[in-house]
C-alpha cells in the first residue's frame, strides 16, 4: 500500500450513508472497513487497526463516544485519527468534537467537496510514528533460518549457513538427521566463531552436549570424511 | 601462556589418579579430593577453570546431582562443571543438565572425549585431540535453526533488527513471536551497528505477500511509546 492510501473505518448504523463515504473513499485508492454497531466496529477495529475512524456519534441513542473509549484502550497514544461524524449544526459539532478530543467532523447531509477536503487536510497526520520504543516483549522475536549439517563427530556437528556467529549459546537445532540418531535430547551449544567458506555461506562449529556412550556408538557407525 | 586448573572430585583414588595423568599430559594442572568438604575448601584455595564431579559420591546415590546445585549455590554460575558417571540414561543425563551441570561425561572415561570437551569449555584450540568428522547425506542434513533479535524499528514498509551475528544479505528468515507468526522475509540490507557490536537488519515489508500482517504491525506502532527527545 502507498503511504498515502489510508486504513479507515466507517461507523454509521445508516447503510446509506456508509455505502457512499465507502465508494467515495475507495475510489480515492483507501481501504475501508464498515460497521454498522459498536459490536462489530469493535471487533472490526481489532482486526483492522485503521489510521483513521469516521464515527457516528448518534449510532445506538448517541452512544457513539463510547467507541471513542474502546479506541484508547488499543492506542493509548492517541495516532489513531477520530472525525466525528454527527447532524448537528457546524457550530455544535466542533464543540463537541473538541468536547470529545476528536480530530475533525463532518456533518450530515455529508457533502462530497467537504469529504475530500477534510481527507485532504488529515491525510498527512494519519501516520503512525515508526515504532522504535516497543517494549521487550514485543520486540523480542526469534528469526527462523535454514542451514545444513554437513558432518558430525563426537563431540560436535557442522552447520553450513548464511550466519556468522560470534558468541557461545544455546541453539536448537530441527534437523531429521538428528532426529534419526536419537539426538536431538542433547543440548547444542554454539562454539564461536564461525569460519568464512564463501561469501555469505559460514560454517559453524556446535557442541554437543550430553550424549551416553550409546549415542556415540551410533555416531561412529558413520562413515569418516577422509582427508 | 596460562595453565588450567582442573579440580575434580571422586570418591575412587584411583579415578582420581588418572584423570590426573591423563591431563597432566595435555599440559593441565590437576587438583584432586575426594570428600565434598574437601572440595569446597579447594574450590576457594585452588580457583579451579573448571570441575569433574562425579555423580555418585560415596553412599549417597545420586547425592551427585545435590552437589551440582550446591556449587552452583556457592559459586554462582561461571564456574564449569562436567559430571562424570556411570549412569547414562537420557533422565540422569537431563536431570544434571538442569541441576546446573555444563556437560556429562561417561565412565569409563575415555581420554580423547574428555580432553576435548575440556578443550572447547576452556576455549582452547588444541590439535593434539581430533574426532574425524563424518559425512552427513544431504537429504537429511537440512537443519532450521532460531537466532534471537530485536525489532529496533518498525513501520508499514520496512522492519530494522538488531542481531547480535551477522545474516547474510539475501538470507530468506521467518520471523516468530506472538505476533509474527512465521511470516517469510529477505534480509535487504546488514549493516554493523557500532554501538552495540552486532548488525542491524533491514527488511522490506511487500505488498504481495504481506499484506495479512499489516494490522499486526499497525498493532506494534500503536503500543510504542513515543521517544523522549
Amino acid at each position: 500500500m502507498s503511504s498515502k492510501n489510508k486504513v479507515i473505518l466507517i461507523v454509521d448504523d445508516d447503510v446509506d450513508v456508509l455505502n457512499y463515504l465507502k465508494t467515495l473513499l475507495e475510489n480515492v485508492g483507501h481501504e475501508v472497513h464498515v460497521a454498522r454497531d459498536l459490536s462489530s466496529a469493535r471487533a472490526t477495529l481489532t482486526t483492522v487497526y485503521p489510521h483513521l475512524v469516521l464515527l457516528d456519534i448518534n449510532i445506538e441513542d448517541e452512544n457513539g463516544f463510547s467507541f471513542i473509549g474502546d479506541i484508547k484502550k488499543i492506542d493509548p497514544y492517541k495516532r489513531i485519527k477520530i472525525i466525528m461524524i454527527s447532524s448537528l449544526t457546524s457550530k455544535k459539532a466542533l464543540a463537541v468534537s473538541q468536547q470529545y478530543g476528536t480530530d475533525g467532523y463532518l456533518v450530515k447531509p455529508i457533502n462530497n467537496d467537504i469529504l475530500l477536503t477534510t481527507m485532504k487536510k488529515i491525510g498527512p497526520s494519519c501516520k503512525f510514528p515508526d515504532a522504535k520504543n516497543l517494549e521487550p516483549k514485543f520486540s523480542g522475536v526469534m528469526c527462523k533460518l535454514l542451514g545444513t549439517i554437513t558432518s558430525i563427530s563426537e563431540v560436535n556437528v557442522t552447520l553450513r549457513s548464511k550466519v556468522k556467529f560470534q558468541e557461545k549459546q544455546k541453539i536448537n537445532l530441527e534437523c531429521e538427521f538428528i532426529d534419526k540418531l536419537e539426538l536431538n535430547h542433547a543440548q547444542f551449544i554454539i562454539n564461536p566463531p564461525s569460519t568464512d567458506i564463501s561469501p555469505g555461506v559460514y560454517d559453524t562449529e556446535i557442541q554437543m552436549v550430553g550424549l551416553n556412550d550409546n549415542d556415540l556408538k551410533e555416531i561412529r557407525k558413520i562413515k569418516a570424511i577422509k582427508g | 601462556m596460562t595453565t588450567n586448573t582442573i579440580l575434580t572430585i571422586d570418591d575412587d583414588k584411583d579415578i582420581n589418579s588418572l584423570i590426573s595423568v591423563m591431563l597432566k599430559k595435555h599440559g593441565m594442572n590437576v587438583v584432586t579430593c575426594s570428600d565434598i568438604k574437601d572440595f569446597f575448601q579447594k574450590v576457594v584455595e585452588v580457583k579451579p577453570n573448571l570441575c569433574l564431579v562425579d555423580l555418585n559420591l560415596g553412599d549417597y546415590e545420586g547425592f551427585g546431582f545435590g552437589i551440582i546445585s550446591s556449587i552452583r549455590k556457592k559459586i554462582g554460575n561461571d564456574m564449569i562443571i562436567i559430571v562424570m558417571s556411570r549412569r547414562s540414561s537420557r533422565a540422569d543425563i537431563n536431570r544434571a543438565l538442569e541441576a546446573g551441570a555444563n556437560d556429562y561425561i561417561q565412565k569409563p572415561l575415555d581420554e580423547n572425549i574428555l580432553v576435548s570437551k575440556l578443550n572447547v569449555f576452556l576455549n582452547t584450540k588444541s590439535s593434539d585431540t581430533k574426532f574425524p568428522q563424518r559425512a552427513v547425506p544431504s537429504d537429511t542434513g537440512e537443519c532450521y535453526f532460531e537466532v534471537p533479535m530485536n525489532i529496533t524499528s518498525l513501520n508499514e514498509n520496512q522492519i530494522f533488527l538488531y542481531s547480535s551475528s551477522y545474516i547474510a544479505k539475501g538470507s530468506l528468515v521467518s520471523l516468530h513471536s506472538e505476533f509474527f507468526k512465521g511470516y517469510k522475509f529477505g534480509v535487504q540490507s546488514v549493516t554493523l551497528d557500532r554501538e552495540l557490536g552486532g548488525y542491524i537488519l533491514e527488511i522490506h515489508i511487500n505488498n504481495n505477500d504481506h499484506q495479512h500482517i499489516l494490522p499486526e504491525i499497525r498493532r506494534l506502532m500503536l503500543l510504542s511509546s513515543p521517544i523522549e527527545d
